[in-house]
């Protein structure tokens, strides 16, 4: 049974401008866990893909960033190799995970993304197991 | 945490309005207390949250996320003029707003 479905686009150019400089911005929204993982692709890619799936999830929850107890660095997007190959898992913690066990939300959610010349389309499903 | 003064709140009205006309290429008059960030301005959370994190660096603030989500639970950030009145409490209280 569905849940929710989240789709954000977001024009990923306007990431390149924090790729060296602006750390302590990326560090409020994304985790260490995710920072570290980034690192190893130096793409700005990852960090658009990553606020995308962010901003999606919070859409399939039904909330927002400001209007719930979700934090960002409670839903982590985590690559295992370019961002371009689409290798990546969503791993929820805090109230993230709080919601999904309390809604009987299949883990990990289903989620799918377009890198086009400028924007990046997130899509994520989230299902319930049904009794 | 930081007393405002007159100077302080014109310098954070100032530079609110500069980062919108810039970011959504609109010209710095159009924009008043009362223009809608989404709908007149086309804004989004990012630019929201990069705004945040300009006043966070320009006035060594001592603010997280969580604590905003928590104020903009109350008190909805809609507009040019809400959204500063949320910036001068970020100031004035930091990570205290979220009792306000």
């Amino acid at each position: 049974m569905l849940f929710g479905v989240g789709i954000d686009i977001e024009n990923h150019h306007r990431f390149l401008k924090y790729k060296k400089s602006e750390l302590e911005y990326l560090l409020s929204i994304f985790s260490q866990n995710e920072l570290n993982n980034y690192a190893k692709y130096n793409s700005h890619l990852c960090y658009a893909i990553s606020f995308c799936c962010k901003e999606s999830l919070f859409k399939a929850f039904g909330v927002s960033w400001n209007n719930s107890k979700i934090q960002w660095t409670d839903i982590e997007l985590l690559f295992s190799d370019i961002p371009e190959t689409k290798k990546a898992s969503i791993f929820l913690s805090g109230f993230a995970e709080e919601l999904m066990i309390n809604n009987n939300i299949i883990h990990p959610p289903k989620f799918d993304y377009t890198i086009t010349e400028s924007q990046i389309i997130f899509e994520s499903i989230l299902s319930c197991n049904t009794k | 945490m930081a007393e405002l003064t007159d100077k302080m709140r014109k310098e954070v009205r100032a530079i609110i309005i500069e980062f919108f006309a810039e970011e959504c290429e609109v010209e710095q008059s159009e924009i008043n207390d009362s223009t809608h960030i989404f709908d007149d301005l086309d804004g989004d959370s990012l630019m929201f949250l990069e705004l945040i994190e300009i006043f966070k660096k320009k006035y060594s603030l001592n603010i997280e996320l969580k604590a905003i989500g928590k104020y903009s639970v109350k008190h909805p950030v809609r507009t040019v003029g809400e959204l500063l009145t949320m910036q001068l409490m970020i100031i004035e209280h930091e990570n205290n707003i979220t009792n306000l």
